[in-house]
């Protein structure tokens, strides 16, 4: 099973992750990773210790943010291993949803693409 | 935004030197960068300088515009004692209190230091929410102000800033 790892800003993952379980249910493999209070050096040691040496994609809240950085520090050693930034539900959605019936590089464009597809401009 | 409700004490002054262990980031490429015009945004680190993997990761996160770069201490010195960031509305950003000191030591005449973040780490006492110091920092810190460094606290620019005085 590919693994999630979101980590963000305050408590927007967990708010997040509680949010796509309302819709989805109870998920596994997936850990959640707040940066608060944390330096970077901090918040690589947090975000590694979700690290079982599988697949796994980390789940950003935007490109630039230290959780980011973090991420991309980890990513280099790991063979497996992608980052999407801008996490919300429908990227989520997707990503749980067809994370067993993808090979990996399919899935993560796939998750990247149904993400972009969440958001939408309805006009008056 | 608006900052001239600023007393005049509370002014910035420019280029900005920061002390932030988390280093480029959100507050300072979005809170500072964007919401000021800053420009350019610099990540003063001898450590990150020598990894070319970090200093690639620093680089590609910050927006064009904000003209960032990861540079040694010697080398932002250089830069500053040729005038670089003179009319500039630059950012120099430093991961700790030492490497503020060894910078100023460098050549890079700074009057003003702003502690941006400092987390909580063992040995670290909590001076505000986002400034954690240890007995080093607080050592280096008085050192920077028997220089003359006037040291403010102050993690984004429209929280109001704490002198620091200890």
């Amino acid at each position: 099973m590919v693994r999630a790892v979101i980590v963000t800003h305050g408590t927007l993952g967990n708010e997040l992750m509680g949010a796509v379980q309302n819709v989805l249910g109870p998920q596994g493999d997936v850990d959640v990773v707040s940066n608060n209070g944390m330096s970077l050096d901090q918040i690589i040691t947090a975000a590694q210790s979700s690290l079982s040496g599988g697949s796994l994609v980390f789940f950003v809240d935007f490109c630039g943010g230290s959780p980011y950085v973090a991420c991309k520090t980890l990513q280099q050693n790991h063979p497996e291993c992608a980052i999407i930034s801008g996490v919300n539900m429908p990227m989520l959605f997707s990503f749980f949803t067809k994370r067993s019936q993808l090979p990996f590089k399919d899935l993560v464009e796939m998750v990247e693409s149904d993400a972009h597809r969440g958001i939408q401009r309805i006009s008056s | 935004m608006s900052l001239t409700f600023l007393r005049r004490k509370d002014r910035l002054v420019f280029p900005l030197v920061r002390v932030d262990d988390r280093l480029l980031h959100g507050q300072v490429i979005v809170g500072w960068g964007q919401t000021l015009q800053l420009c350019p945004v610099l990540l003063v680190s001898d450590r990150v300088s020598r990894d070319r993997a970090m200093s690639q990761t620093f680089r590609q996160i910050i927006p064009e515009e904000q003209k960032g770069d990861v540079i040694s201490l010697t080398e932002a010195a250089q830069r500053w004692q040729r005038g670089d960031f003179k009319g500039t509305r630059a950012m120099l950003v430093v991961e700790a209190p030492v490497d503020a000191l060894k910078l100023l030591r460098l050549g890079a005449q700074f009057k003003e230091l702003v502690l941006g973040g400092l987390h909580f780490r063992e040995g670290r006492e909590e001076l505000l929410p986002y400034l954690y110091l240890s007995e080093w920092d607080r050592t280096t810190l008085e050192e920077l102000r028997n220089l003359g460094v006037k040291i403010r606290c102050q993690d984004l620019p429209a929280t109001k800033p704490v002198p620091y005085e200890e």
